[in-house]
């Protein structure tokens, strides 16, 4: 079984989608059946290269493809155990409903914009 | 039609920036002429939130809108030469570039590559420009990570959603006051524009589209992007209820403003409308309790 060092392939600091989309081909393009995704020297990830990351590598769990994680930082587990957690969209629309001010011209524009104290 | 406004903007309100720009944009929108002067030289000091969406709106305005007469400030935060062209630097160059502002109070105004094709070079751009604001402010990790976590969520909707092929950043500290405002900007499609790419959408209007994007709803309706739309509200969370910070939203004619005292949105008067987007944080320079992991949902 392969081991593959997620830093020397795609970056310490990943941040978008299309790197999990790269990190995901060059694992398929090494035909393995089974790899060891070694997250070592990793700092950050951000919430869109997770959810890419969990949408390519665990729907190809599904078909027979197999790999495992190792070294995984604790932000970098957390953030995929809260990208897991919300594939079924639940959590959202928190505080988003607020009053919609039509102001009539740009002093009340600014009226709105210190009532809303900002 | 030559338009020459007084403008010192007061930072105390993160709105405004914002303010002051809608004014000069009504009065671009309301001269008969082709194309359009704005005279700078009674400008001298303004926000992120004035200079980005001002940018936006000359962007993609249907008249040409030419800025003449900028001060030495002006001409520091790169502002009438629309943002420095970072994507046209070699990385060695845009590296030394950037790192003179180490020891200065602002990050000037940078244009970084959106298309899909470039992520390397908005990552490498964006990377440099954090790690200059950490030294500026002098963040500790806990808010370096969630300033890292936002600008990463609204750089990659610019390059997922925006069809722009750059999107622009500028940053001023205030050290006195505690707090450092950021802004991002495109001129894209808008949010609007977006979820009317898709298949049945029902979004017709910016408000309403401000509202959906602020409550997750992705884009992209497809079954597979349920877990698609977190960034935004993650962030917002994040930066408003975190950090006590503020944030402000503008695309297309909408507003949306979010603080710890509550939000709302607002529709522009005047018949103004922005072909982009716009995303304002004031970020609290210290808060030793956050942490961002609190807020993945």
């Amino acid at each position: 079984m392969r081991t593959i060092n997620v830093r020397e392939t795609a970056g310490s600091n990943l941040v978008s989608r299309p790197t999990a989309k790269d990190l995901f081909d060059f694992v398929k393009n090494t035909e393995e059946p089974e790899v060891i995704l070694d997250f070592s020297g990793v700092e950050f990830v951000s919430r869109s290269f997770t959810d890419e990351f969990y949408n390519l590598f665990h729907l190809n769990t599904e078909r027979g493809f197999k790999f495992t994680m190792t070294n995984v930082p604790d932000d970098i587990d957390a953030m995929l155990k809260a990208v897991a957690s919300t594939q079924d969209g639940r959590g959202k629309s928190k505080g988003a409903d607020a009053d919609v001010y039509r102001p009539k011209d740009m002093d009340d524009l600014d009226a709105c914009f210190s009532t809303l104290l900002i | 039609m030559k338009i020459k406004e007084k403008i010192n903007v007061n930072q105390a309100k993160l709105s405004a920036g914002l303010s002051a720009a809608l004014r000069i944009c009504t009065q671009v929108a309301s001269s008969p002429d082709k194309a359009d002067e704005v005279d700078l030289s009674d400008v001298d000091f303004v926000t992120p939130t004035f200079a980005l969406p001002f940018l936006v709106f000359a962007d993609g305005y249907v008249k040409d809108i030419s800025m003449t007469n900028a001060s030495s400030y002006l001409r520091s935060i790169h502002f009438e030469s629309r943002g420095v062209d970072s994507g046209a630097m070699r990385p060695t160059e845009f590296a030394a570039f950037i790192e003179c502002y180490s020891r200065k109070r602002f990050v000037p105004i940078v244009r970084f590559p959106s298309q899909k094709t470039r992520i390397s070079d908005r990552d490498r751009i964006l990377s440099a420009v954090e790690n200059i604001l950490v030294k500026q402010t002098g963040w500790k990790s806990n808010v370096t990570h969630g300033i890292k976590y936002m600008l990463s969520e609204m750089t990659d909707n610019i390059s997922e959603h925006s069809r722009s092929e750059y999107g622009y950043i500028f940053a001023q500290c205030y050290p006195t006051y505690g707090y450092a405002d950021i802004c991002l900007g495109d001129a894209g499609i808008t949010v609007l524009g977006s979820y009317q790419l898709a298949d049945n959408n029902e979004i017709q209007t910016d408000i309403e589209a401000l509202k959906a994007a602020n409550k997750g709803v992705s884009t992209k309706n497809l079954p597979e992007s349920e877990n698609r739309g977190y960034g935004l509200i993650t962030s917002r969370e994040m930066l408003v209820s975190g950090l006590g910070g503020q944030y402000l939203m503008l695309s297309g004619d909408a507003v949306y403003v979010d603080t710890p005292n509550g939000g709302g949105y607002i529709e522009i008067p005047g018949g103004i409308r922005f072909k982009g987007t716009v995303i304002a944080l004031r970020l609290p320079y210290r808060n030793d309790k956050f942490s961002y992991l609190n807020y993945l949902e």
